[in-house]
């Protein structure tokens, strides 16, 4: 199994913002040290062989520390999902640079944090894109909602940028939200060639939540998606706040129970190992 | 150039001992270019490759239609071909252009269909798509438990009611000269041989140097019934070629701790001999009288002239008794 989307973080490094100087309750739970180690044993507990791990902080800083952590996991961690200013006239360079390593695989630019959710429309990103589709790297859209629409004019104006919707699009669950998530989300998977992350809802959901609470909103990302582009991932750490590891593992496997155990393989395994273009020698 | 030959099983089929498996033209792992396409089958073609397998599944219809080139272009009417029933395809409208492993797939989606009207369909389909009138192997490919889960037994019994009843047709008209499955596990290809009169199994993964436990009681099954078999994946998605590096894969997927530790073992006794891994693990299948063919994935030109390289390649005797005396190799696999 192959986790698509985790973390790992030092807040001494403190570039993060979200985390790591007291000022934000809502992740204090989580406001300290998650390491390739722990991520390590229950990665082996869960029967997860690899993972990509995506940035945290709004730095590059930041990305060339998960590519070190990476290149040091002994091959747990196979691709980074990084961060680069795409507004800066240099983003093209300072992404070729970063691609020079292998294992990045990816950038995220933080757009849920960003106020104008029209931010990705900008059009001093496409050099930036540009760059992400000449590497063929994925593009994470870390996105609410409220984001979605946004989202899709992106896709629809770059069809070649191989995006993937992080944590469903983040629908809130806890207030029993529907549209317009619902039908943004079956747009972006019917106009477009982008993928879905099914990882995250847990956070969204109340505390104490059950697998039928997020049973509707996982049945229709699999829906819009298919067995083809949905990947399983834990957000890991965040997604302490609600749930634990093997609690959301668990759950997701529900989700896709209903699928063959080719397509349950391709979200659970496969999918990533295609999607963030993970390197295989000759089989 | 000439590359040895194999009976495979009691069939009249005579197989390049290095065959050419067709999931690498159907874009897995690798998106290949079409010139990558047609060097690399030249390549093989020129090498005395003439065993090439395909599916409908590689690329949902894009490694039957790529071979279809090369067949064209080599123009052999001795060259023999295999390919799968199974998997259904059907146009997608727009749907992913990606799946699974295999990258830029064609328009189609694909479907488990295990009847017998579906691999009537399955097989006319893939003539079309090969542009040919003779596919000389047909196997029932993926019911296993990798593919199947737990509806295992219902869809084993589907397909031998009706897929192997159209294939027992197909072999009496003579319009197919063998049949049998492609799968990923002994297990289920001996239900399958102890259920019907099949002619070979195409095993992927699971006579390696790294594993030998169809030793135990499938592969002595296929020799007393003259079942011969094709063995795929005889690098174990990769960890046989590039050892026990940390970013090696097995079946698919990364490869975990206690696999990385035997290869290490066996790669501590090839450097003994001065054996390179790769070339261990594309001979040692071989030599079992019932394995015809090995068919490593082939991307690319340079790859399949390293196999080449590989399967010539001298190993010792005392490398093979090397590797049973210290307990990583089943002793009763035989060897030179």
């Amino acid at each position: 199994m192959i986790d698509a989307h985790h973390h790992v973080w030092k807040l001494s490094r403190a570039d993060y913002g979200w985390i790591g100087d007291g000022r934000n309750p809502a992740v204090a739970p989580i406001e300290h040290d998650y390491l390739v180690e722990d991520y390590r044993s229950l990665a082996a507990e869960n029967g997860v062989i690899g993972s990509i791990v995506v940035q945290a902080a709004q730095t590059v800083a930041e990305t060339n520390w998960l590519l070190d952590q990476a290149h040091a996991s002994g091959g747990l961690i196979k691709g980074v999902v990084g961060w680069i200013d795409m507004t800066a006239p240099n983003a093209a360079d300072v992404l070729h640079g970063l691609a020079r390593d292998r294992l990045l695989r990816g950038i995220r630019p933080m757009l849920q944090d960003i106020a104008d959710v029209e931010w990705v429309l900008q059009p001093s990103l496409t050099p930036a894109l540009r760059a992400i589709m000449e590497l063929d790297l994925s593009f994470d859209l870390l996105v609410r909602p409220s984001h979605l629409k946004a989202a899709l004019a992106l896709l629809n104006r770059h069809p070649d940028l191989r995006a993937i919707v992080d944590h469903g699009g983040k629908p809130d669950i806890a207030n029993g939200m529907w549209q317009p998530w619902a039908d943004d989300i079956r747009r972006i998977a019917r106009e477009t060639q982008a993928h879905c992350k099914l990882s995250g809802l847990a956070t969204e959901a109340r505390p104490g939540w059950k697998p039928d609470d997020l049973r509707r909103y996982a049945e229709h990302l699999i829906e819009c998606f298919g067995a083809e582009r949905l990947l399983w991932g834990s957000d890991w750490p965040v997604m302490l706040l609600n749930a634990d590891y093997a609690g959301w593992l668990a759950a997701a496997k529900q989700f896709v129970a209903s699928q063959s155990a080719a397509d349950q393989q391709a979200i659970m395994n496969d999918n990533a190992i295609r999607f963030y273009r993970l390197p295989v020698s000759s089989p | 150039m000439e590359l040895d030959r194999k009976s495979l099983g009691r069939s009249n089929l005579k197989l390049s001992v290095l065959g050419f498996g067709g999931t690498g033209l159907g874009n897995m792992y690798v998106a290949m270019s079409e010139r990558s396409v047609i060097d690399t089958l030249s390549a093989a073609y020129a090498a005395g490759m003439r065993y090439y397998d395909t599916a409908p599944l590689y690329g949902h219809g894009l490694s039957e239609l790529r071979l279809g080139g090369g067949l064209r272009l080599f123009a052999d009417p001795a060259v023999i071909v295999s390919s799968k029933v199974g998997w259904r395809l059907r146009p997608a409208f727009g749907k992913p252009t990606e799946a699974g492993l295999f990258r830029d797939i064609t328009a189609f989606a694909r479907f488990n269909d295990y009847s017998y009207d579906g691999a009537m369909r399955s097989f006319e389909d893939s003539l079309q798509r090969l542009g040919t009138d003779r596919i000389d192997v047909l196997l029932i490919h993926d019911v296993d438990h990798r593919n199947q889960g737990d509806r295992f037994a219902d869809v084993f019994a589907q397909a031998m009611a009706g897929a192997y009843k159209a294939l027992l047709s197909l072999r009496e008209q003579g319009v197919v000269k063998a049949i049998g499955c492609g799968l990923n596990e002994w297990e289920a290809c001996q239900a399958f041989a102890e259920a019907g009169d099949f002619d070979c199994f195409l095993l992927a993964g699971r006579y390696t140097l790294l594993e030998q436990e169809s030793l135990q009681s499938f592969l002595p099954l296929c020799e007393k019934r003259g079942i011969g078999i094709i063995l795929g994946g005889p690098y174990n998605s990769g960890i046989l070629a590039t050892g026990a590096v940390t970013d090696a894969w097995f079946n698919y997927a990364p490869a975990p701790a206690d696999v990385l530790a035997k290869v290490a073992a066996i790669e501590k006794i090839c450097d003994a001999h001065g054996v390179a891994l790769k070339a261990a693990a594309l001979q040692f299948p071989l030599h079992h009288p019932c394995v015809a063919s090995v068919i490593p994935g082939t991307s690319n030109a340079v790859e399949l002239h390293e196999n080449l390289r590989m399967l010539n390649a001298p190993i010792p005797r005392d490398f093979w008794r090397d590797l049973k005396s210290a307990g990583l190799m089943d002793a009763q696999a035989p060897t030179p």
